[in-house]
């Protein structure tokens, strides 16, 4: 026994205190994320790895070298990624069928195919084993032996793997689509792991009002008069369009505003007796931006069919945010049950060469910074503690996300693989979100027209 | 919000990327051991934290001091190793059956006695309480109270552990013979742990040709006198393997196997070979040809036939079962003289690879050079140099999936076949087909390679009917 281990004996911990376990051994880390299984609870259909059969973001087709193969996992599954004879980045699952080891612990000696680690099997890009090193060239596995292909497709630099059994379906339908467009769609990317559940980090998105309030110290909000989008108590209408995207309709923001249109800076809270925001000094940093965002207001915004605005299936939300024409996108990719890949897009329509590479140096220098990082980071420790498991109460404002969960476990390819459980047509959650909105419309009918907070789906209470 | 908490969340991370987490929360940490269960797969029949009612090494009886136990998990049983009055070690389950506690954080205040750190229950070699401190001297569980006993034997400085249920087989049975020779046999061992199951551990010792491959820059295979072949030579056909009196599976005559790719014309093998499919050499260059080349020349000088001596695989002194290049039960393979592994399971996920070696020499000076050689040379060389280069692949090798296996698994079969057929205490109530798929793969590979060897263990026979059936039980009968 060492000195010092002989003082941690003698010591034992004194002189102890609640402190130190005060929340049990896990501290605060992040809860194990736990689906619930409950016919009140719309959130018990939906996998918790992801729906399969949908084309999802992997990583940037320049992070895959031409020697060593990359080891990612989607889904769950573990894949590895090389690049074949072509150039073309492939994914194999990551399991050399001849004894189960890791093919990405391998290498690419011949150029276009990936040898596996353990005894040298030698697939191409389609997982053939083309060669058995260690048996030599009369090697009888050559043709039988097969490894596990996950389709795959690059565009813009971006790969996109077929998670999926069946046949894929064009990639068009999965994968926004400007994407397809020529040089002058300017495409950037960020990518980010957060400790969470995918749809947890999937419906942060569609929060309508936090920005005034986990966001209240942003640089971003800091530049808007409001406080980013206004306080209302009443949900977004969201419209189900081509069963694959639900599209909110903003409205319901108009709420507070007074006899000129404008929503008020503070309000007052009687039961509280105070004001929120406490003090008015953000807005010095807004009048000083306004120069600025008066300029960009005149930008037209990012032209996108109705279907990729919105909550778009498998898992991606976007929006006209980023800075003036351009479209946000954010992916969440499932990799494990408590990690999701946050795969940001960021697209603009410029035309000159000098304009892309300005908005490229932007990016890279401050924007990415802005949204992705100084904004979007601050629902983090919302997002990684927010427990499914037990019985939520919403409220009129969470109708996007009740519109979203009911477009899954509706419309997505192979949605009817997760509906063991059997969910009621309406739950507790989303007859509370149906109500508040219905009674605001009656207290306030001059704003009762734009039919606020509707449920969005097939649903009786969307109609 | 202090100062540094308030910049960390501003920087939020940045600049992210895919990197950080791109295989999840495990990373490249081993993933855990998960038995098969398919009726078409004999692994699934296959305990997973090893064969009970054996004998296996445990640890050197040097490790084992007089004033402190010590702990150890083998086959996944807690075990607590101490010397008795004799000055012999002794195991018992690291239990006290008082109240639960680890004897093994107790002391030996009484040389000979091990008292658990609770109550001051004292055990003696036999695992009986013959004094309970806290108790007194009148205290009413002396005589009754009962630690549970493993029985141990120490050969060569090794402790050697019985880990069942039953009566100890004679040590003989299960101890490789050179441990009971006289002190001109100098035994070596060397521990070493692998993230991985035992039989993933076993089985990668019978890969007969991938030390062209895995083992391509270790200094063995560049000194060895077939080094120029790197190693075993490439070839697309097992081992045969005989079964020895249902305890080994010895390959044998492997002489055509390995030489599947001479030249005809010059009668030697080349060095590189063309693979024409991806159009290339392996090895890639020669220039490792050039350490075989500078070895071969200090050989001549020196007189040295090193490899020769090294690769002997019998000893006139032993049984046929106890010979080299071999798998024994219940989980070794060896390479005698050189190299013996004995794969002892940790537990399902954790293998406690035990290197054995021997040598023979008559004289105080032959056995101190030796030594020297050992710790100094080959011990590097062979366990850490040469074997550790696989301890990738094994940790990464899943059982649960099906495989798929090639001619060359020949061998890997055998094994199989041998722990599922003759190892003590397995359990023959599971079904598992007589001819699994994979097995058939490997008798398919070698037929069309135009090998049929029906007399061996472990290769597969096919009738006429073109239906399978095993070729074991009958050498066993």
């Amino acid at each position: 026994m060492g000195l010092l281990s002989g003082m941690g004996k003698i010591r034992g911990g004194y002189p102890g205190g609640w402190r130190q376990y005060a929340r049990g051994y896990q501290g605060n880390q992040t809860p194990t994320f736990v689906q619930p299984v409950n016919a009140d609870d719309r959130r018990s259909q939906i996998p918790q790895l992801g729906y399969r059969d949908y084309w999802y973001p992997a990583l940037p087709a320049k992070d895959v070298g031409r020697k060593k193969p990359v080891g990612l996992k989607m889904l769950g599954e573990e894949l590895v990624f090389f690049k074949d004879k072509n150039g073309e980045v492939q994914a194999l699952w990551d399991y050399c069928p001849h004894r189960g080891v890791y093919l990405s612990f391998g290498d690419c000696f011949f150029e276009g195919y990936l040898s596996c680690p353990y005894h040298g099997a030698t697939f191409d890009g389609d997982g053939e084993c083309v060669e058995f090193i260690t048996e030599g060239p009369d090697s009888k596995m050559v043709g039988r032996l097969k490894a596990r292909k996950f389709p795959t497709v690059t565009v813009k630099g971006m790969v996109y793997v077929w998670m999926g059994d069946g046949e894929p379906v064009p990639p068009e339908e999965d994968i926004p689509p400007e994407m397809f467009e020529g040089e002058q769609m300017l495409f950037q990317y960020t990518i980010r792991y957060w400790h969470c559940n995918w749809m947890i980090a999937l419906e942060n998105q569609s929060d309508a009002h936090n920005c005034f309030w986990v966001h209240r110290n942003s640089i971003i909000q800091l530049r808007s008069r409001t406080g980013g989008r206004p306080r209302t108590p009443m949900g977004y209408r969201s419209i189900t369009v081509n069963d694959v995207a639900v599209v909110p309709e903003r409205g319901a923001e108009q709420y507070y505003a007074d006899e000129n249109g404008k929503v008020p800076y503070q309000m007052y809270y009687p039961r509280v007796g105070g004001r929120w925001p406490k003090h008015r000094y953000r807005l010095l940093w807004t009048w000083f931006f306004e120069f600025f965002d008066r300029r960009n207001a005149k930008k037209p915004r990012f032209d996108t069919p109705d279907e990729w605005r919105g909550m778009h299936l498998p898992g991606m939300h976007r929006l006209y945010f980023g800075g003036p024409g351009a479209m946000y996108t954010r992916w969440c990719v499932p990799v494990e049950n408590d990690l999701t890949r946050v795969v940001y897009f960021r697209s603009m329509r410029i035309k000159t060469k000098l304009g892309r590479l300005w908005e490229r140096l932007t990016y890279r220098l401050y924007r990415n910074f802005l949204f992705h990082y100084n904004f979007s980071d601050q629902d983090y420790d919302a997002m990684r503690t927010t427990r499914y498991q037990h019985a939520e109460y919403l409220s009129a404002t969470d109708s996007h996300v009740v519109g979203q969960r009911r477009l899954m476990v509706e419309n997505a390819r192979g949605s009817e693989k997760y509906r063991q459980t059997n969910v009621r047509d309406v739950t507790t959650a989303e007859q509370l979100v149906s109500d508040f909105n219905s009674d605001l419309a009656d207290e306030r009918p001059e704003i009762a027209d734009i039919k606020s907070g509707r449920v969005a789906g097939s649903s009786p209470i969307g109609r | 919000m202090g100062v540094i908490s308030g910049i960390r969340k501003t920087i939020g991370g940045y600049p992210g990327g895919w990197k950080q987490y791109a295989r999840g929360y495990s990373g490249t940490s081993t993933p855990p051991f998960v038995q098969p269960t398919s009726p078409d797969d004999r692994r699934s029949l296959i305990p997973s934290e090893g064969l009970r009612e054996y004998w296996y090494p445990a640890l050197p009886a040097k490790d084992v001091g007089r004033k402190k136990p010590v702990a150890l998990r083998l086959l996944n049983e807690e075990l607590v190793l101490f010397k008795d009055k004799n000055g012999e070690v002794q195991a018992l389950w690291d239990y006290c059956p008082h109240r639960g506690v680890y004897l093994s954080f107790g002391d030996c205040f009484f040389e000979g006695y091990l008292s658990c750190p609770y109550h001051g229950a004292t055990f003696d070699g036999d695992g009986e309480c013959v004094e309970f401190i806290t108790e007194g001297p009148d205290s009413k569980m002396v005589g009754r109270l009962r630690a549970r006993k493993f029985p141990t034997i120490t050969l060569k400085g090794t402790v050697f552990v019985w880990m069942g249920e039953g009566e100890p087989v004679p040590p003989e049975e299960d101890i490789p013979p050179e441990f009971f020779e006289g002190k001109e046999t100098q035994v070596w061992t060397t521990y070493r742990y692998w993230h991985c199951n035992w039989m993933i551990a076993l089985e990668n010792t019978s890969d007969a040709h991938n030390a062209f491959w895995v083992h391509k820059n270790a200094l063995r295979v560049m000194f060895s006198s077939r080094g120029d072949m790197g190693g075993r030579a490439r070839t697309p056909l097992g081992y045969r393997s005989k079964l020895i009196d249902g305890k080994a599976v010895r390959v044998v005559g492997n002489a055509d196997t390995a030489n599947y790719y001479v030249d005809t014309k010059t009668g030697k093998m080349p060095y590189k070979l063309y693979y024409p499919r991806i159009n290339g050499y392996w090895p890639l260059s020669s220039w490792r040809l050039a350490w075989v080349w500078a070895f071969k020349l200090w050989d001549r000088i020196t007189g040295n036939s090193r490899g020769v001596v090294q690769q002997r695989q019998s000893d006139p002194n032993f049984s046929e079962d106890w010979q080299g290049g071999s798998m024994r039960l219940p989980g070794m393979q060896r390479l005698i003289p050189l190299y013996t592994r004995w794969c002892v399971p940790v537990d399902k996920d954790m293998t406690r690879a035990v290197y054995i070696r021997f040598r023979r020499h008559n004289t105080w000076l032959g056995r101190f050079i030796e030594s020297l050689r050992f710790r100094f040379f080959i011990n590097f060389l062979n366990h850490f140099n040469f074997s550790d280069q696989d301890y990738d692949a094994m940790r990464t090798t899943r059982w649960q999936h099906p495989e798929y296996l090639s001619a060359t698994d020949a061998h890997l079969v055998a094994e199989r076949r041998l722990i599922a057929e003759f190892g003590r205490g397995i359990r023959k109530d599971k079904g598992v087909a007589a001819v699994t798929t994979a097995e058939a793969q490997v008798v398919e590979g070698h037929e069309e390679l135009g090998v049929k060897w029906d007399d061996d263990y472990g290769q597969i026979r096919t009738n006429g009917s073109g239906d399978a059936e095993p070729a074991e039980a009958h050498p066993a009968g």
